[in-house]
């Protein structure tokens, strides 16, 4: 047959065969396909509708028992994988001229049941020879001098271990928990755990003494609204790891400040602080650090406390002073 | 707050009201709520009742 443009390529579709008794519903299959649609099925030569039949994993179950009959119920397997082809054979081919009285015949490894055996061109009948070790082929009768001997024997694969080949397809469920190294990432790839920054809008009046909560309640960005920057001004990540964290406090006087405490709280309680003693005007400490958070209930803030005379100020700088920033940097 | 204590124990000096090493910790959330003590350890007087610390209004 003439074709335009590239011959098509054809291929071989698996075929089960089953002996029907008119009791039998269940039946089982070489093959799980992925659903009804994924076979065709015949009964005396009748093509089936898939509603008249169902499939869970290799078991073929007909709505109604098909009549009696040897190899009456046909079931042809769509869909063989075509990825991964290029270094399996599905269908090979052997031919042999056999020699007088010649009755076995060596074949590629074939899958019980998936081989046809033909005889100077004539198809075998399964009475005709034996195929049952997945190598060789016994003919019941012995061939004559020169017979051509051909075989056909087939691969049998299911699509259903194929990864899906759509785009984005592919989910992590495929993945083995902790396989993916550092050298699968692409340069420039970085984690994507919550990342804030927020400061002090608002200047606070201190009180000499008293450590005073920053009211952190401006945010330049919140990546997994973990900062509360209206109620409590507090950091709660809801990853748990280790956070890098960066704060800076700042006080200013009217007069003298003589004790200076900036400090990071974990839970309400002082975690790491610093502190600056005589001194005159307005101070700033800075710190960064590293905290583990467990994800759920712990929550960092930031407090100072100022001793000395004055108006005591915590005084904002639209965050230039008095702010907090902090990433995870590592999972728990 | 610093002040109601200070009127209640007029001995108390800024030592012990200091930054991280006083033994009392005058504290403000701001939350609205005003100071309050978050800590007293003060080795002999005991920590105000809010009942003494209203009285000194």
């Amino acid at each position: 047959m003439a074709y335009i443009g590239a011959s098509p390529t054809t291929s071989a579709f698996v075929t089960d065969t089953f002996n029907g008794n008119g009791s039998t519903v269940a039946f089982t299959m070489s093959v799980a396909p992925a659903n009804t649609t994924s076979i065709i099925v015949a009964v005396s030569g009748v093509l089936q509708d898939p509603s008249t039949y169902s499939v869970s994993g290799t078991t073929l179950t007909f709505s109604a028992a098909p009549p009696s009959g040897t190899g009456n119920i046909s079931v042809r397997f769509l869909g063989i994988p075509a990825s991964g082809v290029t270094s399996t054979a599905y269908r090979t081919q052997t031919e042999f001229t056999a020699t007088a009285g010649q009755t076995t015949f060596s074949v590629p490894s074939y899958t019980v049941g998936f081989i046809d055996v033909y005889r100077n061109g004539v198809l075998l009948g399964s009475a005709d020879f034996t195929a049952t070790n997945g190598t060789t082929v016994v003919l019941t009768n012995p061939a004559s001098l020169s017979d051509l001997v051909e075989t056909v024997s087939f691969y049998v694969s299911s699509v259903l271990n194929a990864i899906p080949a759509t785009n984005g397809a592919v989910t992590s469920a495929y993945l083995l928990d902790a396989s993916v190294t550092q050298a699968k990432l692409a340069a420039g790839v970085a984690g994507n755990g919550p990342a804030f920054s927020a400061y002090q809008g608002t200047s606070q009046t201190l009180t000499s003494g008293i450590y005073t909560k920053i009211a952190l309640n401006t945010e330049r960005f919140d990546t997994n609204n973990n900062f509360d920057s209206t109620t409590n001004y507090r950091f709660t990540p809801t990853v748990a790891g280790y956070y890098q964290i960066n704060y800076e406090v700042y006080a200013a006087t009217t007069s003298t400040i003589t004790s200076f405490v900036g400090a990071l709280y974990k839970n309400g309680s002082l975690y790491e602080y610093g502190v600056i003693t005589v001194l005159n005007g307005n101070q700033a400490f800075s710190n960064s650090t590293l905290v583990s958070m467990n994800g759920s209930t712990d929550y960092l803030e930031l407090y100072i406390s100022v001793t000395g005379t004055g108006t005591l100020t915590a005084a904002s700088a639209s965050g230039a002073t008095n702010f907090m920033s902090g990433c995870l940097v590592r999972t728990a | 707050m610093y002040d109601k204590i200070i009127a209640l124990y007029p001995q108390l000096t800024d030592a012990d009201f200091a930054p991280i090493t006083g033994t009392i910790i005058l504290q403000n959330d701001s939350d609205g709520k005003g100071d309050y003590i978050a800590k007293w350890e003060h080795p002999t007087l005991p920590r105000p009742t809010d009942e003494q610390l209203g009285a000194t209004e």
